[in-house]
């Protein structure tokens, strides 16, 4: 089956969820599994629009197994007490080829429901530029001493772009627009973590604030 | 002796009543101006001015006058007499204006359109918000449009209920839902263009021993003084899903609001994309709705609940199931 999109960190909102071009991201792992890498943990909650009872989280890993780089991540949903969703994916890459797999959980009043699911792209860098591809997104993404530039697409009918600049080794700030709706972020590092705090912004149903710590292992 | 006494004493009380000859000639006196309003304060330039509010009365009869130029546009007088009356005088069958009151509730409104009181005339406000009934009154507006006009209205006390306080504010409006531009007493949110909440009014004691008879022995410009509220809107008191996670519909939406006023219901998908309307009501304090979920996908959506102008707004998670 195909896999819809399914994360939300605050580094992925805040670049306007254009990041499958981009390499060494874990959220990659449910966008393009071809741009995972590095090693870390990324631990991110937020209220979606300020609803009440809904609540997601999201947990993304980041290691080696020898000299191959695999991911998981793990998304939760509960909206209103009694309904929980959850995404655990695990996936791999090889050279500039990554594939991951799943399952999605659903649990209701009324049953409870775990379907498989999976994902997989490549990702090819040549010099300053990166291509990405996956059965969610298509894009092409910009490297530089200061940043990166991507621009990405689903069906050719949504764009989504995203900028990130590096101030400096501490800071680093993001924005994005993701079918025309702006969203901002910041970075704060430290040799051991991240800080990210992003923000999304939806004219009719409001601000949305999404708070992600990443540990560098 | 005594009996002199009392009746040089009757007589002295009895002169300060004052009865105004409603023919168009400004004859208030000094002491009956009860607002002294800027001519240069309008939003819409110098042809749509308030000037001066004039109120006085005697044993029977309220009068008012107001001093004003208007071109193309409608003067409003709201009276609040008593408890009740409209906090929204855009639902109204009888001159809609987009003007919402904080604090008081206007419950008579005394209106012309364009200088012309053939057009208008005076209405009780009645508490649905939307119904008006006439009422008797003696009035006349000399002037023409764009000049200097003068109102004159009588209304007996027996047909407004004999109140022993009025509270007053007057407008100029454009037509039908228009917004204010020009207000006496003058109010913050009156901006010729948008909702106006009008919070500050003239306040006035006819009656201070309640004993049923307009006081005799008073100056209304001396007793006037403004009053204003705090701003309060319609609010959600309550916004119910039943059940919020649903396999098949309907579903029961329940909502109750602290004042009646405008409600949308919206549904958003959970990026936030706006799906449709779910429902759309004029004016409401409370609402039961069935909502048939059966073209819902499975997923995770967004209610948002939006009440009045002003936009009091509650968000709902709802779970269509499979």
């Amino acid at each position: 089956m195909i896999l819809f999109f399914l994360s939300e960190t605050a580094y992925l909102l805040s670049m306007g969820t254009a990041i499958s071009s981009l390499p060494d991201i874990p959220e990659n792992i449910f966008m393009n599994p071809a741009g995972i890498g590095g090693k870390g943990i990324t631990i991110t909650y937020y209220n979606p629009f300020g609803v009440p009872e809904y609540f997601s989280g999201e947990a993304n890993f980041q290691a080696f197994i020898k000299s191959l780089p695999i991911g998981m991540g793990i998304r939760i949903e509960n909206v209103n007490r009694n309904y929980t969703e959850a995404n655990v994916l695990l996936g791999s890459k090889f050279h500039f080829i990554g594939f991951s797999a799943g399952f999605q959980y659903k649990k209701s009043p009324f049953s409870t429901r775990i379907q498989p699911i999976y994902l997989y792209g490549f990702q090819i860098r040549i010099s300053h530029i990166s291509l990405g591809y996956s059965s969610e997104r298509k894009g092409i993404g910009f490297l530089f001493d200061w940043g990166k530039i991507s621009i990405e697409t689903d069906d050719f009918h949504q764009l989504y772009t995203g900028v990130e600049y590096s101030v400096n080794k501490d800071i680093s700030g993001m924005m994005g627009l993701n079918e025309g709706k702006p969203s901002f972020g910041i970075a704060l590092n430290t040799k051991w973590y991240s800080v990210l705090i992003g923000f999304t912004f939806n004219t009719d149903l409001g601000t949305t604030n999404i708070y992600s710590v990443r540990w560098k292992i | 002796m005594r009996k002199y006494s009392i009746l040089i004493s009757l007589l002295f009380i009895a002169s300060t009543y004052h009865s105004i000859d409603v023919d168009g000639v400004n004859d208030f006196s000094a002491d009956e101006r009860i607002i002294n309003d800027s001519y240069h304060d309008s939003y819409w330039g110098s042809q749509n001015e308030l000037k001066n509010l004039f109120l006085t009365w005697t044993a029977e009869t309220l009068f008012i006058g107001c001093e004003y130029t208007l071109n193309n546009n409608a003067l409003l007088i709201f009276l609040d007499t008593e408890d009740g009356g409209i906090s929204n005088a855009n639902g109204l069958n009888w001159y809609p204006r987009d003007v919402q009151f904080s604090g008081a509730l206007p419950d008579y409104l005394i209106a012309l359109w364009n200088c012309d009181l053939s057009l208008g005339g005076v209405r009780k406000l009645n508490s649905d918000g939307i119904t008006t009934t006439p009422v008797s009154f003696l009035g006349y507006n000399s002037g023409v449009p764009g000049n200097e006009n003068f109102l004159e209205i009588g209304i007996p006390f027996s047909s407004i209920g004999n109140p022993e306080k009025l509270m007053i504010t007057a407008l100029i409006c454009d037509g039908d839902h228009s917004p204010a531009a020009d207000g006496m007493p003058d109010d913050n949110s009156i901006r010729g263009t948008g909702s106006a909440i009008i919070n500050i009014f003239r306040e006035i004691t006819i009656d201070s021993n309640g004993d049923g008879l307009p006081d005799d022995s008073v100056k209304p410009a001396d007793i006037a003084k403004n009053v204003e509220f705090s701003v309060s809107f319609p609010s959600f008191i309550k916004t119910e899903l039943s059940p919020d996670i649903a396999k098949e519909g309907p579903v029961h939406i329940s909502v109750e609001i602290s004042d009646s006023t405008s409600l949308s219901i919206l549904l958003f998908d959970k990026q936030g994309k706006f799906i449709k309307t779910i429902a759309e009501v004029e004016k409401t304090k409370r609402f039961e709705y069935n909502w048939n979920i059966s073209d819902l996908s499975e997923g995770i959506y967004i209610l948002k609940f939006i009440a009045g102008t002003k936009k009091d707004i509650r968000k709902m998670a709802f779970v269509r199931s499979k």
